[in-house]
């Protein structure tokens, strides 16, 4: 009796460490990522509002800032979007962004106004759309 | 019955329930293992920078940390955004994951590029102009216009000593005033005049001061009436 209690015993200790090691064994280390639905572009204009520092915390589109005045150019190949910043650490601005294979990637800002040498290398609509927010700025010469 | 007994009895039944219990969640574990594993492909990155923060994201769905300097990570088959940042610095990557097939992608931080503009030049002498009519509008677009003529210009220097009105005649209708004066533009000697007719706008020439050729020519407002 003794004997059989100590076998389910260390059977037990066995299947509890297996239970909790069989799982990164079997997927080689790797941490599972499942990225949960959210509105078009949110994602990426999180990434590009926290991507050059340190941070722990990617803001939160609905929380920490909102998208506006979304319009799309070239047959939706490119993008601008206003930035509403819902607290004093998150950037307010214009962001532009540009699709590469079926995700769309911030190339321009976010900011408040952008110099002509950047905006003139960007499609006709786009520039011509930034020019009439105000977003476009230096003087023209002859 | 004896109690002792009847304690061992109850004792055995326990453990042999849990044994059973943690052996049915041992198989559910390594068939989601399984299934996991069939259903997903493998993503190794690596930054070139170990306290970068990496984040992952992909079209119509949040955006993850998931990890500082590297990340192995087990993805459903598509298309993904990579940025790593940190100090500054930051780089970004396009993959594709695919279905139990294993991709690796390197994240070279780089600073951000400078973006151009008259704030990046060091200009000196430019209060002599003040000195001599031009409001601080007025400067404001001449150092736009010279960093028209010259993007990458660091350093205009504008000789204090050779700031002069230029030739204007009283008694004509023609409302615009002149300011010439030389100076360098990264060491390369320059000859300029400066126009203006109101308090705001402004047409910079400037010319080789050893042939008179033309350099540039710009300005911020509509021509000034013709004399």
């Amino acid at each position: 009796m003794k004997r059989s209690r100590v076998t389910l015993i260390t059977l037990l200790i066995i299947l509890f460490i297996a239970l909790w090691t069989v799982r990164p064994l079997v997927l080689g280390g790797a941490a599972v990522v499942e990225l949960a639905s959210a509105p078009a572009l949110t994602g990426q204009i999180s990434q590009a509002l926290a991507s050059s520092g340190a941070i722990s915390n990617l803001p939160i589109a609905g929380k920490d800032y909102n998208l506006n005045h979304t319009t799309y150019f070239d047959n939706g190949n490119w993008v601008v979007t206003t930035i509403t910043g819902l607290d004093e650490t998150t950037t307010s601005g214009m962001a532009v962004l540009k699709k590469q294979g079926n995700i769309y990637s911030v190339v321009l800002g976010p900011g408040s106004a952008f110099p002509s040498s950047y905006v003139q290398n960007l499609p006709a609509g786009v520039a011509q759309y930034l020019n009439q927010k105000g977003a476009v700025y230096e003087p023209v010469s002859e | 019955m004896n109690p002792s007994v009847n304690k061992n009895t109850a004792l055995g039944r326990l453990l042999a329930g849990a044994t059973v219990l943690v052996a049915v969640l041992l198989a559910y574990n390594i068939f989601s293992a399984i299934h996991t594993l069939h259903t997903t492909g493998l993503l190794n990155i690596t930054a070139s920078d170990a306290k970068a923060t990496i984040s992952i994201s992909q079209a119509n769905s949040e955006a993850k940390i998931v990890g500082k300097g590297t990340a192995r990570l087990r993805l459903k088959p598509g298309n993904y955004l990579l940025i790593a940042g940190n100090a500054g610095r930051k780089a970004s990557a396009l993959v594709r994951v695919s279905l139990q097939r294993t991709a690796t992608t390197t994240l070279k931080l780089v600073p951000p590029a400078v973006i151009p503009s008259a704030d990046n030049i060091d200009f000196t002498g430019l209060d002599e102009l003040i000195s001599n009519g031009l409001t601080t509008t007025q400067i404001t677009n001449l150092r736009q216009l010279f960093f028209e003529y010259k993007r990458s210009a660091k350093a205009i220097t504008i000789d204090t000593s050779s700031v002069q009105p230029g030739p204007r005649d009283p008694n004509g209708t023609d409302p615009t005033f002149s300011l010439n004066f030389t100076g360098t533009i990264d060491g390369a000697p320059y000859k300029a005049t400066a126009s203006y007719a109101d308090l705001t706008n402004i047409q910079l020439v400037l010319l080789d001061p050893q042939t008179d050729t033309q350099l540039y020519s710009g300005r911020t407002a509509s021509p000034s009436p013709d004399r």
